[in-house]
């Protein structure tokens, strides 16, 4: 099966290169391939590999999914705004920026909102810089800061990436409002792969609220979206990633990001598709003081799979994170939880927390969890817990009493549970939207539940 | 004579195959305050267990009919919406929910069982607070998580609370008293006394009398060894608190 599949995505790339968006411009059409050829060394991920372990290796591999040309179809119903407020919207369908579906607003000046097509036809010189030098950048990692190989789907998210949101804010510039980007996969009858590719860059001091939402899909899709923030001193980004019903195969959702002296970085993840899901957030702090948080909700019934993985390194001093992730598991579903925090040499006075909670709402589902410190200097504050258990005994019976239904008994303690991670979230607008997301979620899960 | 609100016949539970109630006898009518009092291990808290419909108790023999239906046959929920309150001797935390919400909630799931339509949140505001006012609370109450990080004092207080904002027919306070100094006693008993309209049954189970220095029973109940030892008036309770329970006591 692997070597049908590896041959499936040299057809495809094959086939596709010269479509892609910067075909043509040199340094993309090398580092396009490079990060083929290194796709190719590393092979699709497999259980082999430590990061991949409890991943859903299985569910990716199991069809060749391969990148589709545009059939220039519309689709049939596109979500309306999730934000309820003011915001700039990007739309993407089927891995392609449509400009029909978006309304990008007037982001303010000094700040840059696009796709990455356009910007690769329109200025390449401006993509060049936020990739750096392209063959560094293929040799030594794929992204800004992956720091070990294999990462063979961000190698394959580099050669085939097809569309993304950028966003480059100069030094000192605030976006008011946050920007709204929709990934819309229709579903496919064929195998099909959407690789997405997001660039944030902050320039010092710059601020910027960041939404991404999944959406659509089918058991033939597989999507695969990295995005890869840079923050300058000082800069602050709230990243949101959700799930809003996605019904993909696998989605593979990936973040990187490295933050300089003082910048902040807030993210959360919420992950519900009905399939599989491996999702990966990865900081590092580079500069002193910086900070890094990433919490993330994992709601998964039905037969799905939501594999979560965070790397969270330290590299200079003063440094400050948090990781709070929970995960609520019904029916029959699967889930891990794979978190690590990294305190490299000379990054004295870290403070870092990780904490890791989950219910299991029926005997079929499963979880395991694995929180790991890794410190390689003295002067550090670190702290993880993990936990995994069922509903409380008690607090059913307390709330059931006072006249609440088992079912909503039940409703309350997940809403509850999710709810402490939603409540991280410090826009008004965006935690509102995201809870409306989670209660949906737990519904479907509350009312599968035994 | 009309029926009593409640009554239990000859009832028997066990706790993990152990017999704790050993065929208890007891009726409270619409409107009366009757106090169940014992010694410590007597069966005090399975019998508002079993009343509850906590699971992990064994009904082996008897009944218990509140207002006509079989209390043993309901569920928790069925019980609470029919006009039973609980107030628990260790009431649960539930961090994450707000104590405003869940009442309200709790409050409309009660109501809609009946088929009653819901109090809305503004509605329902003004009657929390003129409720908390009354038993010396802080509004803030409203806005903490369900008895998450509360005092034991405030915990039972927010029992009392609940309590006064549902309006049961039928309340059963389980060791309400314990815990309490004597600022909260006399708030919880002042919650209590304004409970008492003549319709209301309260179920006082204490291992005290203090409590009923403030409440004052109509009946008093001796529980010893799961089963009622001896019943009189608001007399018998003053004098276990001059003798004790010696004379209940397995020899």
């Amino acid at each position: 099966m692997t070597e049908a599949w590896l041959a499936g995505q040299r057809a495809a790339f094959a086939a596709c290169r010269g479509a892609l968006p910067g075909a043509g411009t040199p340094w993309v059409d090398a580092l396009r391939a490079q990060a083929f050829r290194q796709f190719e060394e590393d092979g699709p991920p497999s259980p082999r590999i430590e990061e991949w372990r409890s991943g859903p290796t299985a569910a990716l591999t199991g069809q060749v999914f391969a990148p589709t040309a545009p059939d220039g179809a519309r689709p049939a119903s596109v979500p309306a705004s999730y934000l309820a407020g003011p915001r700039h919207r990007l739309v993407f369908v089927d891995g392609r920026f449509s400009a029909e579906h978006s309304d990008p607003g007037e982001p303010p000046t000094g700040a840059r909102l696009t796709s990455l097509g356009t910007l690769l036809a329109e200025d390449p010189a401006a993509a060049r810089e936020l990739v750096g030098d392209p063959e560094a950048f293929a040799e030594e990692r794929l992204s800004l800061v992956t720091d070990r190989r294999p990462q063979a789907l961000v190698a394959l998210n580099t050669a085939l990436a097809s569309d993304g949101a950028v966003l480059i804010v100069d030094d000192g510039v605030a976006l008011p409002h946050p920007v709204e980007v929709v990934y819309l996969a229709r579903a496919a009858t064929d195998p099909s792969a959407h690789h997405l590719r997001t660039l944030i860059a902050l320039g010092a001091g710059a601020r910027a609220n960041v939404v991404e939402v999944h959406a659509g899909g089918s058991g033939s899709v597989w999507t695969n979206h990295v995005t890869e923030t840079a923050l300058g001193a000082g800069a602050r980004l709230e990243h949101v990633r959700a799930d809003a019903g996605t019904r993909s195969a696998v989605r593979v959702d990936v973040a990187h990001a490295r933050l300089h002296a003082g910048a902040a970085y807030a993210g959360f993840v919420m992950a519900g598709n009905t399939g599989a899901v491996r999702t990966e957030t990865r900081l590092v702090l580079e500069g002193a003081g910086a900070d890094g948080e990433i919490n993330g909700l994992c709601l998964a019934g039905g037969a799905s799979h939501i594999d979560a993985l965070t790397r969270l390194d330290h590299r200079a001093r003063e440094g400050t994170s948090r990781q709070l992730w929970r995960g609520v598991f019904g029916d029959e579903a699967r889930g891990a939880f794979q978190g690590r925090i990294r305190v490299l040499s000379g990054a004295s006075g870290t403070n870092a927390a990780l904490d890791n909670r989950n219910l299991l709402l029926s005997t079929g589902a499963r979880t395991e969890s694995k929180p790991e410190l890794e410190i390689l200097t003295d002067d550090v504050a670190c702290s993880h817990a993990s936990a995994t258990g069922q509903l409380d005994g008690d607090a059913l019976f307390y709330l059931r009493s006072r006249g609440l239904s088992e079912r909503m008994a039940r409703a309350v303690l997940m809403e509850a549970f999710a709810g402490a991670v939603v409540d991280r979230i410090a826009d008004d607008g965006v935690r509102a939207f995201v809870r409306r997301l989670v209660d949906d979620q737990l519904n479907v899960l509350g009312s599968t539940a035994s | 004579m009309s029926e009593p609100l409640l009554r239990i016949r000859n009832l028997r539970a066990s706790v993990d195959g152990q017999e704790v109630l050993k065929g208890i006898d007891l009726a409270v009518a619409a409107g009366e305050v009757a106090a169940i009092m014992g010694p410590n291990g007597s069966g005090k808290s399975t019998l508002s267990n079993v009343l509850a419909g906590r699971d992990g108790y064994e009904v082996t023999d008897g009944e218990v009919w509140y207002d006509g239906r079989d209390l043993l046959d309901m569920a928790p929920e069925e019980r609470a919406a029919a006009g039973v309150f609980m107030a628990f001797q260790y009431p649960v935390e539930i961090p994450g929910v707000v104590n405003a919400t869940f009442t309200r909630t709790a409050l409309n799931a009660q109501r809609k069982a009946r088929g009653e339509s819901a109090i809305d949140a503004i509605d329902f505001l003004k009657r929390a607070r003129e409720t908390l006012g009354r038993l010396e609370m802080d509004e803030a109450f409203l806005r903490r998580d369900v008895n998450a990080g509360f005092s034991g004092g405030e915990k039972k207080r927010n029992e009392i609370f609940q309590m006064a904002v549902l309006e049961p027919r039928l309340a059963i306070l389980d060791e309400t008293d314990s815990g309490l100094d004597i600022d909260a006693l006399r708030i919880v008993a002042t919650g209590v006394n304004a409970m008492r309209d003549g319709q209301r049954a309260l179920v006082v189970i204490t291992h005290y009398q203090r409590l009923l220095e403030h409440v004052v029973p109509d009946s008093v109940h001796v529980l010893a060894d799961g089963r009622i030892a001896r019943s009189g008036d608001r007399e018998l309770a003053l004098e276990l608190e001059r003798a004790g329970y010696a004379a209940f006591q397995p020899a």
